[in-house]
């Protein structure tokens, strides 16, 4: 933490800092440092975005740059090792793999007898235009797999150099005369420097060679190199994980405010607890900032965003409540959605791609747009922070219903505040929506599942509501509501992209984690009911008494 | 104390017609609307899913059921407002919020009733002057062999899916023809199979299959006239099949031109590599020709002189993208399936007619005319980074359509809504959405009222609290 924290710091000071990392390359229809490249490739491939080899003990970790790097440089060499994931059973089986490894070499792929047939398979389905299910998206991921991995072998997909009268870059393979030399000068730089025969210095002749070619072509190019910040500051976002650091920090306040829980006298635990929770929330600032800055768009722009923007709104609404209330739980409530989800969006990068992407056009530059997936992605993160306590409601209720009565009053007071918060929001945001449908297509309300699930979660919480009024649910029914209602939510936010967008027949094959949010809304109903239950037969044995 | 408990307490000692009002506008009564929405809803979502948009809305979001519960909403919207008259400051809120949903309600259904939502897709350079509809209609006209004219003689809206041929019956009779709809299937994949002719008005048609390591193609070209020419991007090669000219512009092409009274084809192979002509020569039918790029075989499978293009309807239980709805009819004791947008000419013992199966569509009384289609792409890549079509509306004005930048003109609006390009990426035409919305002014009215009154109701309730009894 120290060393980074350090290297943090030393980055600030020296903004010219240079390297094979910082060398654009145009990919994905825009321009990123090598660096992030690098990792998405090797996230492709190796399924990680640092290498280390297999079934080679004690082999240290090596930067995506570098491996890709040698992708080019001996591809003969990587062919014959086994670093291909291929995480779908179903596709191992079909082209009858070793069962015990979940990595293969490239040649064993490209030499099995069943890949052919896979891959017309694949295409017959692609030409029908049906929905990929997901063995056949994973029979698809290993095409790019090895498309990708050759492209990169053969020079082809690293685009280094502007054309004059083309907006695509030249690849290594396609450069000619001078600039075939200045790349090969980074080449023999690059060897020697993984060679370490040179200690350090060969790691600077690495610098000096990208620098040097970086320059010259920005003297012909200057144009197109107008964006060096953003580079540097993209390979920076790369290292750093500010979410990662996020989560850390806020995981320290939360124990403090623990703490500060079980010994009520103790005003600095408080204290601290709300530090760590502004430094987090400073932290989830620069990340989005940065996203903000290098995307050019508000960052609710794919899942791994929003879950992001939702843990920094719960925190958000958390310490509003927390500030006019002062109940302490509803930071704690705050705090723990805040960890789950930057953890989530942090250790699932297959289902929730953090990578910067283009927008489809109907997407780009409308205010309404923007606006309305701004707000009812906060909602969603209100509707979190009502489940969240509605849990917390529901384990004091379970412990001890007399004791903690204060508490559990203070809860579902927060709850329904919550509750408020959300409604507004997502009634606003689903109105927003429509007007910005009927803005671009001319259509207010379409019956599309993603605005469907914002209305049901809508009436969902608005019957919670109107129940309320009348009296038919009390403390006990709004904590309750507050944990079972979240599941609309959870179907709005997850459930429409990977359960209905995946089509109906992929249930069981768990796309993008769908067991595990099942499993999550299962496991809820059944804490619901033992509650109920438990709360019930107490009260039964207490009468008979 | 149970929740009927309660319930009894509050209806005890009142009379029915009392009870019955006091039900209509009560909130147990919107819980329960309320929830009955969102279950329909929900199902809706599921049926998209498996089904399709057009499929769930007929089916789900606009059936009796839904449209029942909106009316019991209405009622119970009304009866509650009716109930707390008259109304106090503190009611503000509640009836902002309740007024409003009843005023978005009358929007949704001014549109839903006046309202006109179409497309138009135009070719570049192309003039339009119709809406076309998702409403379908089937038509018959009279033939006119001679002067290869058409006269209307029917037309009918029809609706399949709702009111569906069976408990629904669709007879027709026109002049001496009659004939029957008697089957319809939401989601029909069309298969077309080349039948070979002697009509001289037909095209050729010819198999080819391409084969390596990699790849393995096999497809049918067939021209729909003998002068069209026919050109198929497979990804590796692209193939030309024609019966005039070609002139070679680049890529790997394979050109095939018929020899006209035999069966032989004349082949050209031109390579991008090596920069044109690497072949040339005369092939039967089950010859077999090595192309001399990467591994590649050329085969000829099959040539007919004249041929047409028939489409078989496979029925399917679930919408692909190639499906589309189709019916199915007897004429003469025979049954047939035909896609919408296609039509028959069918045969009595005097005449010959058409029936055809389409879309509904609407003239605008004006025309549009696409002059041009601009896409900017990401850098280095095919996607689409944004794109605008340039129009010209009634003979007079030039205007730019992009995304979200509609045209408005006489109470149309036209919308950038898509495109479609050729095998290479290039966009081929434009296609809009158009619409009419008389509701919208009064949706965003509803709209913005539901959410003061929910403001209101949630922050401001504390600073008119007094007189307050019930909770």
């Amino acid at each position: 933490m120290l060393k980074k924290t350090l290297l943090f710091v030393l980055f600030s000071l020296n903004l010219q800092a240079q390297g094979l990392p910082f060398l654009p390359v145009q990919d994905g229809g825009r321009l990123k440092p090598f660096d992030t490249f690098a990792r998405e490739s090797l996230k492709l491939v190796f399924g990680s975005t640092t290498y280390r080899p297999m079934n080679k003990n004690g082999a240290s970790k090596k930067e995506a740059w570098e491996v890709v790097f040698t992708w080019m440089l001996v591809p003969q060499e990587w062919e014959k090792t086994p670093f291909f994931l291929i995480r779908h059973s179903g596709v191992r089986e079909y082209l009858k793999l070793d069962k015990k490894r979940l990595y293969y070499s490239p040649q064993e792929i490209q030499e099995n007898e069943r890949l052919p047939l896979l891959m017309q398979e694949l295409q017959t389905k692609r030409s029908q235009r049906e929905k990929l299910n997901p063995f056949y998206q994973a029979a698809q991921t290993l095409e790019n797999q090895l498309l990708l991995f050759h492209a990169i072998a053969m020079g082809a997909a690293i685009r280094v150099l502007p054309q004059r009268t083309r907006d695509s870059w030249l690849a290594v393979n396609e450069l000619q005369g001078e600039w075939q030399e200045r790349f090969q000068k980074i080449t023999s730089a690059f060897v020697k420097s993984i060679q370490k025969e040179g200690g350090p210095k060969n790691s600077v002749l690495l610098e000096q060679a990208v620098s040097s070619f970086i320059k010259e072509a920005q003297k012909i190019f200057p144009k197109k190199y107008a964006d060096m910040a953003k580079i540097r500051l993209e390979v920076h976002y790369n290292s750093f994980h500010p979410f990662m650091w996020a989560w850390i920090v806020l995981l320290v306040g939360f124990l403090f405010l623990v703490f500060s829980l079980l010994s009520e006298k103790s005003s600095w635990t408080y204290k601290s607890a709300w530090g760590f929770s502004l430094l987090g929330m400073a932290l989830m600032i620069y990340g989005m900032g940065i996203r903000v800055f290098l995307a050019g768009r508000p960052p609710v722009s794919n899942m791994y965003e929003t879950v992001i923007w939702v843990s920094f709104g719960t925190l958000l609404f958390g310490m509003i409540l927390e500030k006019i209330y002062k109940y302490k739980i509803i930071l704690l409530a705050a705090q723990v959605v805040s960890i789950l989800c930057l953890i989530i969006s942090d250790l699932s990068p297959a289902v929730l791609d953090p990578s910067l992407q283009p927008l489809q056009p109907v997407l780009r530059d409308t205010f309404w747009l923007t606006t309305h997936v701004l707000i009812i992605t906060l909602s969603y993160a209100a509707f979190f922070l009502a489940f969240l306590l509605g849990d917390l409601v529901l384990v004091y209720y379970l412990i001890s219903e007399e004791r903690f009565k204060d508490r559990i009053k203070q809860g579902v007071q927060m709850i329904y505040r919550a509750m408020q918060i959300g409604v507004v929001l997502v009634a606003a945001g689903t109105i927003l929506g429509g007007i910005w449908a009927d803005y671009s297509w001319g259509r207010f309300w379409g019956w599309d599942p993603k605005e469907t699930w914002a209305f049901i979660t809508l009436m969902g919480y608005l019957a919670v509501l109107h129940a309320r009024l009348i009296g038919l649910i009390r403390e006990l029914g709004m904590a309750v509501s507050a944990v079972l209602a979240f599941s609309l939510v959870l179907m709005a936010w997850y459930g429409v992209n990977f359960v209905l967008g995946a089509g109906l027949h992929t249930y069981g094959f768990g796309a993008g984690g769908v067991e595990y949010v099942a499993g999550f809304v299962i496991l809820h109903v059944l804490f619901v009911t033992y509650v109920l239950s438990y709360r019930h037969f107490r009260k039964k044995q207490e009468m008979m008494r | 104390m149970s929740v009927f408990q309660q319930l009894a307490r509050r209806y005890k000692g009142k009379t029915w017609p009392e009870k019955i009002l006091k039900f209509m506008g009560s909130l147990e009564l919107a819980v329960l609307i309320i929830i009955s929405i969102s279950v329909i809803a929900a199902i809706g979502t599921f049926v998209e899913a498996r089904y399709g948009a057009t499929y769930a809305q007929k089916k789900v979001y606009h059936s009796p059921y839904m449209y029942f519960v909106l009316g019991l909403l209405v009622i119970n919207l009304i009866q509650a407002m009716v109930d707390r008259w008259p109304w106090k400051k503190r009611h503000t809120g509640f009836v902002l919020a309740h007024i409003g949903i009843l005023i978005l309600l009358f929007g949704a259904w001014l549109t839903r009733y006046y309202g006109i939502d179409g497309s138009l897709a135009l070719d570049i350079g192309q003039t339009g002057s119709h809406v076309t509809l998702n409403d379908t209609e089937v038509s018959f006209y009279s033939q006119d062999v001679q002067n290869n004219e058409y006269h209307l003689l029917l037309r009918k809206p029809v609706d399949f899916l709702v009111y569906p041929p069976g408990p629904f019956k669709y007879e027709f009779q026109v002049q001496d023809l009659f004939l029957r709809v008697v089957d319809f299937a939401p989601f029909a994949l069309p298969e077309f199979r080349v039948q070979r002719t002697t009509h001289a008005a037909d095209g050729p048609a010819l198999r080819v299959q391409l084969e390596s390591s990699r790849f393995n193609f096999s497809r049918w070209l067939v021209l729909k006239s003998p002068t069209e020419i026919k050109k198929l991007n497979l990804g590796p090669a692209t193939l030309v099949f024609h019966n005039k000219q070609y002139q070679w512009k680049g890529g790997n092409v394979l050109v095939f031109q018929p020899i006209s009274d035999s069966h032989q084809i004349k082949y050209e192979i031109y390579s991008r590599r090596k920069g044109g002509l690497v072949k040339k020569g005369v092939a039967l039918p089950g010859d077999e020709v090595l192309t001399g790029w990467m591994d590649m075989k050329l085969r000829f499978l099959n040539f007919y002189p004249h041929a047409k293009e028939e489409a078989e309807y496979k029925i399917l239980e679930r919408p692909t993208p190639l499906t589309t709805s189709a019916l199915k009819y007897q004429f003469k004791d025979e049954e047939h399936w035909l896609g919408v947008n296609s039509s028959a000419t069918l045969f009595t013992n005097k005449k010959s007619y058409l029936f055809a199966y389409h879309n509904q569509r609407l003239p605008l009384g004006f025309k549009i005319k696409l002059l041009r289609f601009q896409m900017d792409r990401y850098q280095g890549t095919q996607m689409a980074a944004s794109y605008a079509s340039d129009v010209l509306v009634d003979g007079r004005w030039k205007v730019r359509i992009s995304m979200n930048n509609p045209l408005k003109y006489k109470g149309y609006t036209f919308y950038q809504a898509s495109f479609t390009s050729d095998e290479s990426g290039r966009p081929t035409s434009s296609i809009f959405s158009v619409n009419k919305d008389p509701g919208r002014p009064i949706k965003n009215l509803g709209s913005f009222l539901i959410v003061l009154g929910i403001i209101m109701l949630f922050y401001f309730k504390k600073y008119y609290k007094t007189g307050r009894k019930d909770a």
